[in-house]
Formats: structure tokens, C-alpha cells, sequence
């Protein structure tokens, strides 16, 4: 497989929902990169771990914890995710997530290059409530840095 | 009043210590501990809070009783299937449907591959890191690592070299400062006993279950259309059989089954040569944990038996896990188990956060009420005005758990249990499993009732439901041979056909133990609908009389090496492979955060 993006996150649980409303706004394109897969993880936790073995390069959306002002936008790549992760506590699925991430290193089957897109939330506790507006917001601007992230890779590859 | 003597027969003085465990993540289901230690730092009394409500209940009224199965089944994406198996045989209860003998096969395939998987990832990635101190390994000589595998088991990969690179991506996840599924860890307690060679060849069978188990789940996935949360149906299973190419695509052909064949050869492979040898090795450096953790396990177990060998059949006869329960560590004495007697299971309330109109008496779950009543105890430490609680009162309500009770006992459920039962019954398949684990560890059969017992029986059933898995298949493939096709019984789809009112009983033994649906049909819809599951049991809060569950019970003399890394506590509630998330932070006396820690 070469490059897989992974919205995760609890639908259930407001602006947690974060990366599958990313996944459902790209599944919906039709100009993605040819070979790229986009993946609703979900809270899915180890049963990812086989995605995240194939991935050549891995681009996840997620809800996370940055201290920042709501739907700020973050990215963090390669090296700075697990030094990120762990600082401090995240996003609710972190355990999950990073878990993960060290699994597929421990296995000796983890991506060559991973990028975070997450944004801040601003609220998680509305339970059934979707995103807030701030967090809607927040979206097209982080499918853009996303979009960029795949052209870039596939714009590398190109040259490969 | 510190001190007191349960009706079931525990001394409980909470004048010491109070220590609190409590989950922060909010994946799967919440269970929080709190304990009191005596100056030596003993456990004298133990809480089990469970801190999340389920509701399901309330979500099941007045839906189409086909359905249920689709909306229970998500109580619990780990142990996925149970719910949706106890559901669709209670709906077939109430209706009189009788499932076809493909149908039953299938059900026990998809099941036995549950309980290998479930057990599997639990010994591995939920419980190991209570025994096992990855740090230490990083302290192991390859060579020596080498010896000890070869040693042990036959399986191929034990070479020097594979150690050392196992011990490379290690050292390079420790040093890169992320541990990962290890981190906060208490890499260096004094309860670690594993000497640093064993502790490498256990996290290289760590790594390698990890990737072993998603082999296993493809099971679920060929016949349920996916995993987790596969596809069931009432009156059969929603996978048809087609070997000749000819009618539907996607059904199951000979292919399929031949990859179901191979994954049930690997799974035996791996649990004979990897799980149970690692099982035995860690476990004779733990013989200490053999007299820990008994609780109610050698007084009172109860099993719904499992896997029926002939559909429709759940007699002892058909049941190759056995229904029945011990009382008062009797062993000679097998009592029979009626789901539908309303003496039998019942749930009591005083001490949760529901509403019954008679607190004092217990409620059938036919009869269930699930009505919520979250209320704090005045001795309630903290919880004021959004404020986390410091200490629960246990003299209240203090759990979203009901407490049930088998003919008002308390009881303990799960693998042990189930091994426990079927020795006692004389089960050959299973004494053969104990009694060769016992020889080989040189423990008397007491020994079973205690934590390092209940770690053991659920590997002994792991090797059991293999055995198991590996037959079940090739009669399937025997049957498909001999032309039978058949996987769902329609007769009744219809509600039409329905009686205007009904209800029904669905048992499961899920890998955590007995699970119980019961169901109230009238008039097409649910009527009624009540779960009690296998955490309710041992997880169980006190009941109108005051005796305790099977957690609060088992924790009970455990001795502590430091109350702020409760290592000894996890051992034993990691043990009954808890419904629980197992991210938990640790709280002192003073409510003030002392630690945190992950086990995944």
C-alpha cells in the first residue's frame, strides 16, 4: 500500500469527530491522488495497526489537545509526533493512537513518513452534538494542509 | 463503623489508607478501585465503582427483536459478538426458532476464534506488563534468551540474532523517550521477578502476538462480513454456501473455508508452542501469586455453558463447556442453573445507581427495571460542585453496576470457572489441560483459586477453545462436503407468525465469562430487554445484605509493596480481563494525582 490517510476520532463526542469528518469530505472528492486510501479509523485503537504496517507514508487527522485558541491548526511531522505525544496528554484516543504508532515500529513495519494534521477542539462533552461552528470551520483549512501534504508526497515520489 | 463481617464472609475494616485507581480514557467501559490498607500496607477493604452507564436497555425498548442484535453487539468492541450471539439465541428462545446445524458450527466457529483471539491479546497486551519488566530486557544476553526459547518450545523463531534485534527496536523505543504501549509501566517494582532473559523472550512473543492476532480475526470477518462487530441473523447465520461458483457471489466457498482451516492450524501452533509455554515459564516465577487474589473463587462459580455440539441443545449433554454452579467450594456437588427461574438471577440496586421500587428485594431480569438514581453517600470525599471524588461511600449507592446474585450468592464468572466446572464434572478434556499444568508447575489444584490460577485457566482455555477450533472447522467442511448448505432457518422471519406475547432467555459464555440477554417480546416489539454481563458479575458493588463481588473480594490480604504503584492491585483485577479502558491514574488519600499509569 503506499499512502493512507486516517481520520480518527469519536463521532459521538462533538469536535472529537474531527478526523472522520475530514475522511467523509474526502471520500466525497474525486481529485485525490491516485493510490491513496482514506480510512475512517474510528476509535478503533489496535485493530489499526494493520493500516498503519501499510502504509508507506501515513497522513492522520485527529482531534488533539494543543493548549491552543479552538480550531487551531497544527502540524507536526515524522520525529515531532511521538516527542509531542509524549509531553502531554492529547486527544482522548491518544492511548490508542500512539500505542499504535509504537506497535507498528516495534513490529519493524512502520511508515516512512507520517504527518499529524490536528486541530484544537472546542468542545468534546456535547454528547450526540457534531462539531461546533468553530470546528466546522476549521475543516477546509485542514484539508487544504492536508491536500498539500499529499502533493508533496506524490510530487516526491514523481521524482523518485 | 471501620470494621465489619460481610454476609459472605469477609472481614472488612476501612480504617486505614484510602488508595484510589480510576480510569481517565473514555473508550471502552469505566471501572475505578479504591482500597483501604492497613500500616503494613494490606488491602483491608476494596470498592469496585463501575463509572459509566450503559443504558442499552432504555435504547432496546420497542424495537424489532431482529434487530437487537445489531444494536447490543456495541456494547463492546473488544469482545465483539457475544452481546449479538446472547441476543439473537434469545430472540430464538422466545420465538421457538430452531437454527440449522451449519448454523450452529458457524456460531461456534466464530466464537471459539473470539475466545482464542480475546484471550491472546489479553495475556499478551493487557496483562503481561503485570509480570513482565521490559526494561529488564534490555539487560538480557541474546545467547542465553536463545537457550531459555529452545529450551521451552519448539518454535522457530529463537535464534540469538532474532533476540538481539528484538532487543535493537526495544532499546531504540525506550531511548527515542516514547515507550509506547510501555510507557508508564513500573519498570523496576520490587513484584518483577522475571529474570531479564525471560522478561526478552516475553516481549518477543509481545511483538509477535501483536501481529499475529489480526490473522486471527479474519475468522470473524469471512463469516460476519467484517470485524469487529461481524454480521449475525436470527434464525441462523448470515453467510450463505456456495462451493460450485454457481448463485451468489461473495458466499463461502472452497477457498474460504481452506483459509479458515489454515488460520485454526496457525492459532493451535501459536497458542501450543508460543502462549502456553510463556504461560508455565512466567508463571513458576510466580507460585507467591498462587495463594493471591482467591476472593469468591474457591466458594462460588457459575457458569451458562457454551458451545453446544448439537444446535438447538443446551443441555450438558450438548454443551461442551458445562452450565452449572459450585457453592461454598463444593466441589462433589454440581448445582443446575435455570436462567428462566425468577429465584435464581437476580439484581439487587442498594448500592447502585438505580431505582427500584423495592430496594430490599432483587429483580429477575425479565422483570429488570433500568431506571437511573445517581446519588453520593454522605461520607463522599470531594465530587462537590463538578470536583473529581476523592473517595466514594460504599455504605451508598456507589456504582453504575447492579449487583446480581445466583440464589442471592455472589459469584464469581469467567475461564476459571469454566476450567473449575469442568474438572469438577469430570470433563476429561479439561482435567487433562489442568491437571498437566498443575504437574508441571508442581501446584496443588487449589491453587487455581487466586490470581496467578485465573491467569492460567484462561490460557488453558485458550489451548482448549484451539482444539476445539481446529475440529469445528473440519466438520464444517465435512458437512459442506456431504452437501448440507444450509446456515439460516426463515420459518419465522415473519412477525406475522409471532405469538402476541413472548420472551426469552439468550446464554453466552463470553471470554470474560457468563453473559445473559433476556428479552420481552409484545406485540412484534421489545417489550423489555436486560444484559447482565460477565463484569457485572465480578465486578459487582455490594448488595442489600452487604456481601461483596468477586473484584472487591479478591483484592482482599493482597500486600503491597508501594500503595502509589499499585502494581498488585492491577495483577489481580487484570486477572478477570475486565470490560474496562486500562488507562488509569492513581489518586492518594489527599485526592491529589500520585502517578499515572497505562496498562494497555
Amino acid at each position: 500500500m503506499g499512502t493512507v490517510v486516517l481520520g480518527i476520532g469519536n463521532r459521538l463526542w462533538a469536535d472529537e469527530g474531527f478526523g472522520p469528518a475530514v475522511v467523509d469530505r474526502l471520500q466525497a472528492r474525486a481529485d485525490l491522488p491516485a493510490g491513496v486510501e482514506v480510512l475512517d479509523g474510528g476509535t478503533l485503537g489496535l485493530y489499526l495497526l494493520p493500516h498503519v504496517q501499510a502504509a508507506r507514508r501515513l497522513l492522520v487527522f485527529d482531534a488533539v489537545d494543543f493548549g491552543h485558541a479552538p480550531g487551531h491548526v497544527v502540524v507536526l511531522r515524522d520525529g515531532e509526533i511521538p516527542a509531542f505525544f509524549g509531553q502531554r496528554p492529547l486527544s482522548l484516543h491518544q492511548t490508542g493512537f500512539t500505542d499504535v504508532l509504537a506497535a507498528a515500529q516495534l513490529t519493524g513495519e512502520s511508515p516512512e513518513a507520517i504527518t499529524l494534521v490536528g486541530v484544537q477542539p472546542e468542545r468534546i462533552d456535547d454528547w450526540g452534538g457534531g462539531l461546533t461552528d468553530t470546528m466546522a470551520a476549521a475543516l477546509p483549512r485542514a484539508i487544504d494542509i492536508g491536500l498539500a501534504e499529499l502533493a508533496a508526497w506524490q510530487a516526491e515520489g514523481d521524482r523518485q | 463503623m471501620s470494621r465489619t463481617v460481610t454476609p459472605n464472609g469477609f472481614e472488612l475494616d476501612s480504617s486505614g489508607r484510602r488508595i484510589a485507581i480510576d480510569p481517565v480514557t473514555r473508550i471502552e467501559g469505566h471501572l475505578r478501585i479504591e482500597v483501604n490498607v492497613d500500616g503494613a500496607n494490606v488491602i483491608r477493604n476494596a470498592v469496585s465503582v463501575g463509572t459509566m452507564w450503559r443504558g442499552l436497555e432504555i435504547i432496546m425498548k420497542d424495537r424489532d427483536p431482529r434487530d437487537a442484535w445489531a444494536f447490543v453487539q456495541r456494547i463492546c468492541g473488544v469482545c465483539t459478538g457475544v452481546h449479538a450471539l446472547a441476543s439473537v439465541r434469545a430472540v430464538e428462545d422466545a420465538l421457538a426458532i430452531e437454527i440449522p446445524r451449519n448454523a450452529n458450527i458457524i456460531r461456534n466457529i466464530m466464537h471459539l476464534a473470539l475466545y482464542v483471539h480475546d484471550h491472546l491479546v489479553h495475556f499478551y497486551h493487557l496483562h503481561a506488563l503485570d509480570w513482565v519488566d521490559v526494561v529488564s530486557a534490555l539487560k538480557a544476553d541474546p545467547k542465553a534468551t536463545s537457550d531459555l526459547a529452545q529450551s521451552l518450545s519448539p518454535w522457530p523463531k529463537a535464534s540469538v540474532g532474532y533476540f538481539k534485534d528484538i532487543q535493537g527496536r526495544v532499546k531504540k523505543l525506550v531511548g527515542s523517550g516514547q515507550l509506547g504501549p510501555f510507557r508508564n509501566g513500573y519498570w523496576g517494582h520490587p513484584a518483577y521477578k522475571l529474570p531479564p532473559e525471560a522478561n526478552l523472550m516475553a516481549v518477543a512473543h509481545y511483538i509477535e502476538a501483536l501481529n499475529f492476532q489480526r490473522e486471527i480475526v479474519k475468522i470473524q470477518a469471512v463469516f460476519g462480513g467484517k470485524n469487529p462487530h461481524p454480521n449475525w441473523l436470527v434464525g441462523g447465520v448470515p453467510a450463505s454456501i456456495n462451493v460450485h461458483s454457481a448463485g451468489a457471489v461473495g458466499a463461502i466457498n472452497v477457498e474460504r473455508l481452506n483459509l479458515v482451516l489454515d488460520i485454526a492450524k496457525m492459532t493451535h501452533e501459536f497458542i501450543s508452542q508460543v502462549y502456553i509455554p510463556d504461560l508455565l515459564a512466567i508463571a513458576s516465577f510466580y507460585k507467591d501469586w498462587a495463594k493471591i487474589g482467591d476472593g469468591l473463587a474457591s466458594r462460588n462459580l457459575l457458569c451458562y455453558g457454551e458451545f453446544p455440539s448439537r444446535a438447538n441443545d443446551d443441555s450438558n449433554d450438548s454443551l461442551r463447556l458445562p452450565r452449572g454452579a459450585i457453592l461454598g467450594g463444593d466441589l462433589s456437588k454440581i448445582h443446575p442453573v435455570d436462567l428462566k427461574d425468577p429465584a435464581q438471577v437476580q439484581e439487587f440496586v442498594p448500592h447502585s445507581w438505580y431505582r427500584y421500587p423495592d430496594e430490599k428485594a432483587g429483580l429477575h431480569p425479565w422483570d429488570g427495571i433500568t431506571e437511573l438514581d445517581f446519588r453520593l453517600g454522605a461520607g463522599t470525599r470531594g465530587g462537590k460542585d463538578g470536583a473529581a471524588i476523592e473517595a466514594i461511600d460504599e455504605g451508598d449507592k456507589y456504582s453504575y453496576i447492579k449487583a446480581p446474585r445466583w440464589k442471592g450468592h455472589a459469584m464469581e464468572t469467567g475461564p476459571l470457572a469454566r476450567m473449575v466446572l469442568g474438572y469438577a464434572m469430570g470433563r476429561k478434556d479439561i482435567k487433562e489441560l489442568v491437571d498437566g499444568a498443575l504437574k508441571k508447575l508442581d501446584l496443588p489444584l487449589p491453587a487455581l483459586f487466586s490470581t496467578l490460577g485465573r491467569t492460567a485457566a484462561r490460557g488453558l482455555e485458550a489451548q482448549w477453545a484451539a482444539d476445539r477450533l481446529l475440529e469445528d472447522v473440519n466438520d464444517l467442511i465435512a458437512q459442506v462436503r456431504a452437501g448440507n448448505l444450509d446456515t439460516a432457518n426463515n420459518e419465522k422471519w415473519s412477525p406475522a407468525s409471532w405469538p402476541a406475547q413472548t420472551k426469552g432467555v439468550g446464554y453466552c459464555e463470553a471470554p470474560r465469562g457468563a453473559l445473559g440477554h433476556w428479552i420481552v417480546i409484545k406485540d412484534q416489539k421489545i417489550a423489555n430487554y436486560q444484559a447482565v454481563v460477565p463484569t457485572t458479575w465480578n465486578a459487582s458493588p455490594r448488595d442489600a445484605a452487604g456481601a461483596i463481588g468477586a473484584y472487591e473480594a479478591a483484592l482482599l490480604g493482597t500486600p503491597m509493596a508501594d500503595p502509589s504503584k499499585p502494581l498488585e492491585i492491577l495483577r489481580t483485577i487484570h486477572s478477570f480481563d475486565p470490560c474496562l479502558a486500562c488507562a488509569t491514574h492513581v489518586v492518594g488519600p489527599d485526592g491529589g494525582p500520585l502517578t499515572t499509569v497505562q496498562v494497555l
